[in-house]
């Protein structure tokens, strides 16, 4: 029964950690370097696409994990447990203070302390979810092949 | 399921699993972008963003098709199957890459920042269409290699 479980849980949570490690890897290099009317810029556009996904792919990767860890049990559900926790974080986080910083940061014209204050608020932030995914991804793994 | 293939279960799934999610962004994301952009800036910010993914996936790429082997050697059945499938994909898109894709990364690589090759917007297309069927290829191997483990 756990497989049912395993299949969308690797195929979402690959996806959604693949693209945020795509991000940290890709854009935030070039974010930091970017003036700020380029960064707001180009973080708007990634906005406009990823916005529309990651959240979904996330949603559907938290569910499939905790479907995952009431059929497995044992140091698998265990693993997935934790897993789900992390990615419990990760939803919370995005939605409580990303989600806020990227508002303001696309939507308003901010000073300039303000906006670089918020840009490195949020790459710091992106940050830690790609580790949080990661390590989600990890543990995910682990529990697929115990 | 043995320690050894255990093992190269993890590495499979885990170094696959960050491969594919990589290129289904970029053609979520920097393709999208990049079709709306003027030739100078797409010269730009394809130039850079090549240089950061390119030791990046070709090394995910070979980590995942070498333990899928592993895989493969110490499976049966369908999963063995199942398997060689997924990295006759891989194998497909490496192979691809280096004889469609490399070429195009490296009239823009090649070049000093900003400086647009003759023909770019042919050479974006192509990369477009290009990178469109190396990731319904790479989707299509995990998902194939994902379902083999089920089998293992």
């Amino acid at each position: 029964m756990s497989e049912w479980w395993a299949i969308p849980m690797l195929l979402s949570g690959s996806l959604f950690a693949g693209g945020v490690v795509s991000i940290a890897w890709e854009r935030i290099p070039a974010w930091r370097e970017a003036s700020l009317t380029g960064f707001r810029t180009a973080f708007g556009h990634t906005l406009r696409r990823v916005d529309r996904l990651q959240p979904m792919l996330l949603v559907l990767w938290l569910v499939s994990t905790i479907g995952f860890a009431i059929t497995a049990g044992g140091a698998a559900g265990a693993a997935a447990v934790v897993a789900a926790a992390g990615l419990l974080v990760v939803l919370v986080g995005s939605a409580a203070w990303l989600v806020p910083v990227q508002g303001r940061l696309v939507s308003r014209e901010l000073p300039s302390p303000e906006a670089e204050r918020l840009r490195s608020q949020w790459l710091r932030g992106h940050v830690i979810r790609t580790v949080l995914a990661l390590a989600a991804l990890a543990l995910i793994v682990v529990a697929a092949v115990s | 399921m043995s320690g050894a293939l255990r093992l190269a279960t993890i590495v499979m799934l885990a170094a696959g699993g960050v491969f594919t999610g990589g290129v289904v962004w970029y053609a979520w994301e920097r393709v999208w972008i990049w079709r709306r952009l003027a030739l100078r800036e797409y010269a730009v910010d394809f130039r850079r963003s090549v240089r950061k993914a390119d030791p990046a996936l070709p090394i995910l790429l070979v980590t995942c098709g070498t333990a899928a082997g592993a895989f493969a050697l110490l499976t049966g059945g369908t999963a063995r199957t199942l398997a060689i499938c997924g990295i006759g994909l891989l194998a497909t898109i490496l192979v691809s890459s280096i004889v469609l894709a490399e070429p195009i990364n490296s009239q823009f690589r090649r070049r000093a920042e900003g400086v647009v090759p003759p023909d770019a917007e042919r050479l974006r297309r192509r990369w477009r269409r290009f990178h469109l069927v190396r990731t319904a290829m790479a989707a299509f191997a995990f998902a194939l290699l994902v379902t083999a483990v089920s089998y293992a």
